[in-house]
């Protein structure tokens, strides 16, 4: 049973829908009392990254975040996995540091800001996730902030394109980061989540 | 002990009712061979009765924008009555009567057909409040044909449609050799019966029916004589068989399947899959796959191994379910609830059935004489 | 590659689905939930829906109904209709709206505009513009029980929500609404040079063939409602949604 991170600011029944038509047993959860240390979990994120790290701290979510062995399965999506990462220009608290990622803004002169619509993916790395994956796969974006890719960053999946290349996919151990929202994605998102699940759980 | 029939797949325990000849032959099968004696042509001799057909449907229908009128849901039949119109030269106008409960696919494959037959459509699509209403009603009802509220719906826009449109000719994909009358009357009465669905509405609904389109059993009689308007079963005319049809729909018009009979409807699928088996005891597909086999589209022994498989993958009986539910704004444990209930029958609500029984005997005399269209 | 985005814009009105003409002579679609499944089915590139009477009627969201339709969506869904606050938006995302599009309530008080960025980030919000032609082919906002109603100044409104935080913007050509004969692309140029966020435009859209002028005008996205909600000269209702290569083909290569 996958255990959906509920911050009280995103989008966590689309997840558990889209979960539950893949026939994945989740359920949401506003702290983390009654989750067993292995139970794979998925940080959705709507919102801004202050909010969230505060939201993480004051739910009970951060020691656990910290803590979690590196073999523990946790999927962050969007502002799930900037929280996951190391800081981003749009907060001043520090992220949870289980990815490798800094966050800054796009630069509005040069691109459109947010990044919102349909993109695809360049895939960097083979990796059992992206490998389950069509070639031909589009997700939806919609972020200001970016992941820059560190130049020795051997985590980093899979990137996208907008005005400059950006951290799409990461993974360091069995945490996961998309910038994409999977729950939006209709059959590229389907096919994301059941190749994570099948991975992570069941 | 339960007796299986040695022709078709119905048994005893599925109709309690069936007799038996000295061959092992059910009551049903016999009823088929009396009916299709009539019902249906085929061979050299059909053609010319389709060829006599045609020319009357176009000739009734000279002076009008459309010489026939055609009701389409997606399904196989009535795509391929669509298609045969054309192979046929008539000029048809396309009907839609939406009810809510349309698949994804069933829109792709109307949307198909129409473009590649250029064929015009109108689309009534059901107030929603209203028919949401009037389907609860049927299932607290706790009878067994769920799917009354729209196909009476279907065939009153029909006869309207034609009235408004200056049509005489409304061409139906009904076939008798797959969709035979020999069948349990007490689990599919009722689709024309207005006295019943105005019962069951009275009784259960919730808000009245302003705008549900609908036509009492007497109106038949005027539409057909003072309105002079026909419905022609084309199917009936042709050495139909399923398996051609689909083959040639799917070349020619890019329609795909849905796996299943009726299954462009997630209610019909759900009704039909979930609720008869589970609530009433009965599997639908034993009517549609015993007048397969007696058609000789299908192998006895093909019948008895696809009534032995799930109607359809349990996991989207689930699925379907919830979406009921949520459609029809059911707690998960008041359809449950129905679920349990007795079942019934429309013998137990006021009914039009001698007056039904009457109009049909009539039709079916006037069927032998060719007096009237199969 | 950023790929533009089709839209199918669907409006509520008593809680049923509705398509209009310039706004007038309402046809009945529908239920919501159905319809935005055979959306989501058909893998549509985003889905707005409007709620037009919750405005006027002074009321908020249908929260179970709006949750009844989400539930059935796997695209990114836009809601609009009676958002007043920010706790309405906090509500709206938990029950699986992506983005929440505000226009009577900004068109009130734009201060709205930045609490709800303040909380939900710029990306979850979507202002909305409707515009009226008028004569000599000028412009006028259209926003009745607003302060902004006639307004001639829609540049100036589009910068003050713009540096409020609005994180994309949804323009409505009222004239063209329901008419399939082409869309008003000299607001789509004036709008995109002043906007950094992305620009939807929405009103005439008649065809797939008039997409590529309103993309190369300016515009990241564009909405329509008629073209995927009837078919044909009579006008049938009957949800169709071009396909992924149909719609690349139409809209040309990496657009």
């Amino acid at each position: 049973m996958i255990a959906v991170v509920d911050l009280g600011m995103s989008n966590v029944a689309s997840v558990r829908n889209m979960l539950a038509r893949l026939g994945v047993s989740a359920n949401i959860f506003g702290n983390p009392e009654g989750i067993a240390d292995d139970q794979p979990l998925i940080l959705p994120g709507v919102g801004t990254y202050d909010e969230g790290m505060d939201q993480l701290e004051r739910r009970g979510w951060l020691d656990v975040l910290k803590g979690a062995d590196p073999e523990r399965h946790i999927l962050g999506i969007c502002l799930g996995m900037q929280l996951l990462g190391r800081s981003s220009e749009e907060g001043q608290r520090l992220g949870v540091g289980r990815l490798r990622t800094s966050f800054h803004r796009f630069d509005a002169d040069a691109v459109k800001v947010p990044h919102m619509g349909w993109n695809g993916l360049d895939v960097s790395r083979r990796d059992p996730i992206m490998d389950a994956l069509p070639v031909e796969q589009r997700y939806y974006f919609t972020h200001s902030y970016y992941g820059r890719r560190d130049l020795n960053h051997v985590g980093v999946l899979a990137t996208a394109h907008h005005g400059l290349e950006f951290v799409a996919v990461e993974r360091i151990g069995n945490t996961v980061g998309v910038q994409f929202h999977p729950e939006k994605s209709h059959r590229f998102g389907f096919a994301f989540l059941k190749s994570w699940s099948d991975l992570a759980c069941c | 002990m339960s007796r299986e029939c040695t022709r078709c797949i119905y048994n005893s325990d599925v109709y309690p009712s069936l007799t038996f000849d000295a061959n092992g032959m059910c009551s049903s099968c016999r009823e088929y061979d009396e009916a299709i004696a009539y019902r249906i042509v085929s061979g050299p001799e059909g053609k010319l009765i389709l060829e006599q057909t045609l020319d009357k449907v176009r000739e009734r229908g000279r002076r009008q924008e459309f010489d026939c009128l055609i009701g389409v849901s997606g399904g196989t039949d009535s795509t391929y009555v669509a298609y045969l119109t054309r192979e046929w030269g008539l000029r048809p106008l396309a009907i839609h009567v939406d009810n809510g409960w349309n698949s994804e696919l069933a829109v792709q494959n109307i949307h198909n057909c129409l473009e590649q037959l250029g064929i015009e459509l109108d689309t009534v699509v059901l107030d929603w409040d209203e028919f949401r209403d009037l389907q609860l009603a049927f299932l607290k009802a706790s009878t067994p044909d769920g799917d009354i509220p729209t196909d009476h719906a279907i065939q009153a826009v029909l006869w309207q449609a034609a009235i408004a449109n200056g049509i005489k000719t409304i061409i139906s994909g009904s076939n008798f050799r797959t969709e035979s009358t020999a069948h349990q009357l007490d689990r599919s009465y009722g689709h024309s019966d207005w006295r019943y669905i105005k019962a069951v509405q009275r009784r259960f609904g919730t808000r009245p029916l302003r705008s549900y389109p609908h036509y009492s059993l007497g109106r038949i009689p005027y539409y057909n004589l003072a309105r002079r308007v026909r419905i022609l079963s084309l199917l009936n005319y042709i050495d139909f068989d399923k398996e051609t049809a689909q083959g040639i729909i799917k070349a020619e018009l890019g329609w795909r399947d849905y796996g299943a009979k009726h299954h462009e409807s997630i209610y019909t699928r759900f009704f039909h899959g979930y609720v008869m088996p589970n609530k009433f005891g009965y599997d639908k597909r034993y009517e549609h796959l015993c007048d397969l086999v007696r058609s000789g589209q299908l192998t006895r022994h093909e019948a008895v191994a696809e009534i032995g498989r799930e109607p359809y993958p349990r996991e989207q009986q689930e699925q379907d379910v919830e979406y009921v539910c949520k459609k029809l704004r059911l707690e998960r444990s008041e359809f449950d609830q129905i679920m349990l209930q007795e079942p019934k029958s429309f013998r137990d609500y006021p009914n039009n059935y001698n007056n039904y029984l009457r109009l049909k005997r009539a039709a079916n005399a006037l069927r032998r004489w060719g007096k009237y269209p199969l | 590659m950023l790929l533009t985005r089709v839209i199918p814009i669907l409006l509520l009105h008593k809680g049923a689905l509705y398509k209009t003409i310039e706004f007038q002579n309402p046809t009945y679609v529908g239920d919501p939930i159905n319809a935005v499944r055979i959306f989501s089915d058909k893998a549509v590139d985003e889905l707005v829906i409007l709620d037009v009477d919750a405005s006027a009627e002074g009321r908020g969201p249908d929260f179970a109904l709006i949750e009844a339709i989400a539930s059935e969506c796997f695209v990114p869904l836009a809601y609009g209709g009676g958002i007043a606050s920010v706790a309405d938006t906090r509500r709206l995302h938990r029950i699986g709206v992506e983005k929440v599009i505000v226009k009577t309530g900004a068109a009130r008080n734009v201060g709205l505009i930045s609490e709800i960025a303040a909380v939900g980030g710029s990306q979850s919000l979507t202002v909305s513009i409707d515009l009226i032609r008028g004569r000599f082919g000028r412009y006028r906002i259209h926003a009745p029980g607003t302060p902004l109603h006639r307004e001639m100044d829609w540049i100036g409104y589009l910068k003050k929500i713009q540096d409020a935080g609005a994180g994309e913007v949804l323009l409505q050509s009222v004239s063209d609404d329901g008419s399939r004969s082409g869309a008003a692309i000299d607001i789509v140029r004036q709008a995109n040079d002043v906007l950094r966020v992305p620009l939807v435009y929405a009103g005439g859209v008649g065809s797939l063939n008039d997409i590529p002028a309103i993309i190369e005008s300016g515009a990241n996205a564009v909405g329509a409602g008629s073209i995927f909600v009837f078919r044909g000269k009579r006008r049938a209702v009957l949800i169709n949604y071009p396909d992924h290569e149909l719609l690349e083909r139409s809209l040309g290569p990496g657009t």
